[in-house]
């Protein structure tokens, strides 16, 4: 199967620091990959680049084949890890608007989506709670049918039961061509769900495996070897 | 792609628009009626004659107000929906940098545009309010009037046909694009800035404003537009303005070529969303 993600030598550096240093990384399509690493180890800094909302400083980056630009946008269904949303229109106005620009949006499947939480279509995001907007702009990045979704911290700052609605999301409105990756610090909640995952320490990959590999060579969960290799 | 973004360009902020054009327009109609009645002063009571300074006075800075917010509203809706959060989801649709940055240009011109029109028809409503009372009390004959206005706008701005008309009006939409771009210039300037990025923009705004102050009068004094003001022949008012007009359309427009073309390179090749 050819590589979904295809990066070689790709270092970002700022004034002082360098966030990402000579990362080599291939990840096929169907995966769940868990992109893994204590804050400031560069995983946003590696998100940003892939959704071209970062320039590197050095190496390539191809997406389904493409440098990034116009076509990896087309194929990538990107969730910050913050609120993205122009808080002054309506999730109706927002819906609108990715089926203008997405041609794998479902709405159908949105509204459903909406529905089922009960959330007003017609309400301005800038009058949701946090929570809702998290899951509003969830439920829109899943309503896509695209090649590779990256999810940053979707359950960070959630409560538990919101965790569980998230996941349920993820898992059960991805295509399974699709690779999905999932950028977090709170491994116990996604580790059932990850196929793979990439540890990053310092900028650079520590690790790259499935879960199943360190599970039967370590002996151990995804959650103890991470504690183990971040331990303070 | 282009389509798009302008639908929703358009979508996000022609309320506010509309919003701001039709006060200011009203407000000129309100005191344009005012003024077809306006009373005289010598049998006004003080108290009354002062409250009818203060609603002129309410009037023109709400005149100022408007141009100032839709400004505002322009400039910071620029700056939110490209370098801020909002940034992730402008940036990651399927669109170029060109037609980003090209949509929001497009929307904030005929914004600033259609603010400026609606100013200009406020203080028109109110001047022929005040015409009207005077021709009531002081018949006059109009079309007398329109062409002796015609005779002193051709003395003084030289503007006389199609020509000289089309010369103006190309000054005025040029000068509000260029007045917008620099705005949107200077704040991709200062995203070139690793740390404060918004006190770089508010520096570059300065900067670039300065600079092009003095391009602008380095050539006007080469295409000798300002030694015509010392020059005292019957025409020489009409020559200036006429040679001035030109030179700033034309140093204006290079500026404007140059800041939106500056401005896609900088955010294609520097974006850096923190």
């Amino acid at each position: 199967m050819s590589n979904l993600i295809d990066i070689k030598g790709l270092t970002k550096s700022y004034e002082t620091t360098t966030a990402l240093f000579n990362v080599n990384l291939d990840i096929e399509g169907g995966h769940i990959v868990g992109l893994l690493g204590p804050n400031g180890s560069g995983k946003t800094t590696l998100i940003k680049i892939l959704c071209g909302l970062l320039h590197p400083s050095s190496g390539t980056v191809l997406v389904d084949g493409n440098p990034i630009g116009v076509a990896t946008k087309r194929v990538i269904s990107y969730l910050p890890d913050s609120t993205y949303l122009d808080g002054n229109q309506t999730i109706r106005d927002t819906i609108n608007l990715f089926i203008d620009f997405y041609e794998d949006f479902d709405p159908n499947r949105a509204y459903d989506m909406l529905q089922k939480l009960n959330i007003n279509p017609d309400a301005r995001l800038k009058t949701l709670s946090k929570g809702t907007k998290e899951k509003v702009q969830l439920i829109l990045v899943m309503s896509r049918r695209a090649k590779l979704y990256i999810l940053d911290e979707p359950i960070a700052g959630v409560d538990p039961a919101a965790r569980d609605y998230i996941l349920n999301t993820i898992i059960s409105n991805y295509d399974p061509e699709a690779t999905i990756i999932i950028s977090t610090h709170l491994i116990a909640d996604v580790e059932s769900v990850l196929d793979d995952v990439i540890f990053l320490q310092y900028g650079q990959i520590a690790l790259h495996a499935s879960v199943d590999d360190i599970r039967a060579k370590e002996g151990k969960s995804v959650d103890a070897l991470f504690r183990e290799v971040y331990k303070c | 792609m282009l389509g798009k973004l302008l639908k929703h360009e358009i979508i996000a902020t022609w309320k506010i628009f509309v919003l701001l054009d039709v006060i200011t327009i009203l407000a000129g109609g309100v005191v344009g009626i005012f003024g077809y009645n306006f009373p005289d002063l010598d049998r006004v009571p003080e108290p009354l004659a002062v409250l009818l300074g203060l609603g002129f006075a309410g009037y023109f800075v709400l005149l100022v107000a408007s141009g100032l917010l839709t400004l505002v509203f322009i400039v910071v809706r620029y700056y939110r929906n490209l370098y801020t959060a909002q940034g992730y989801l402008t940036f990651t649709l399927p669109a170029t940098t060109t037609e980003i940055l090209s949509s929001k240009i497009i929307v904030s011109f005929v914004a600033e545009l259609l603010n400026f029109l609606s100013i200009g028809l406020s203080v028109g409503l109110v001047g022929l309010g005040f015409a009207a009372l005077g021709m009531k009390e002081y018949p006059v004959d109009t079309i007398q009037v329109l062409e002796g206005f015609r005779e002193l706008w051709f003395e003084i701005f030289g503007i006389d046909g199609i020509g000289t008309t089309c010369l103006y009006i190309a000054f005025m939409l040029i000068s509000i694009l260029y007045r917008i771009i620099i705005f949107f210039f200077a704040i991709s300037l200062g995203q070139l800035w690793q740390q404060h990025k918004v006190l770089g923009s508010v520096i570059f705004y300065f900067v670039i404003n300065a600079v092009l102050s003095v391009v602008h009068t380095l050539l006007n004094i080469g295409s000798g537009s300002f030694s015509l003001l010392f020059m005292t022949t019957y025409d020489t008012s009409s020559q200036f303005f006429e040679r001035m007009v030109t030179t700033n359309t034309i140093i204006s427009l290079i500026a404007v070529i140059g800041m939106y073309i500056g401005s896609i390179l900088i955010t294609d090749r520097k974006l850096n969303l923190d």
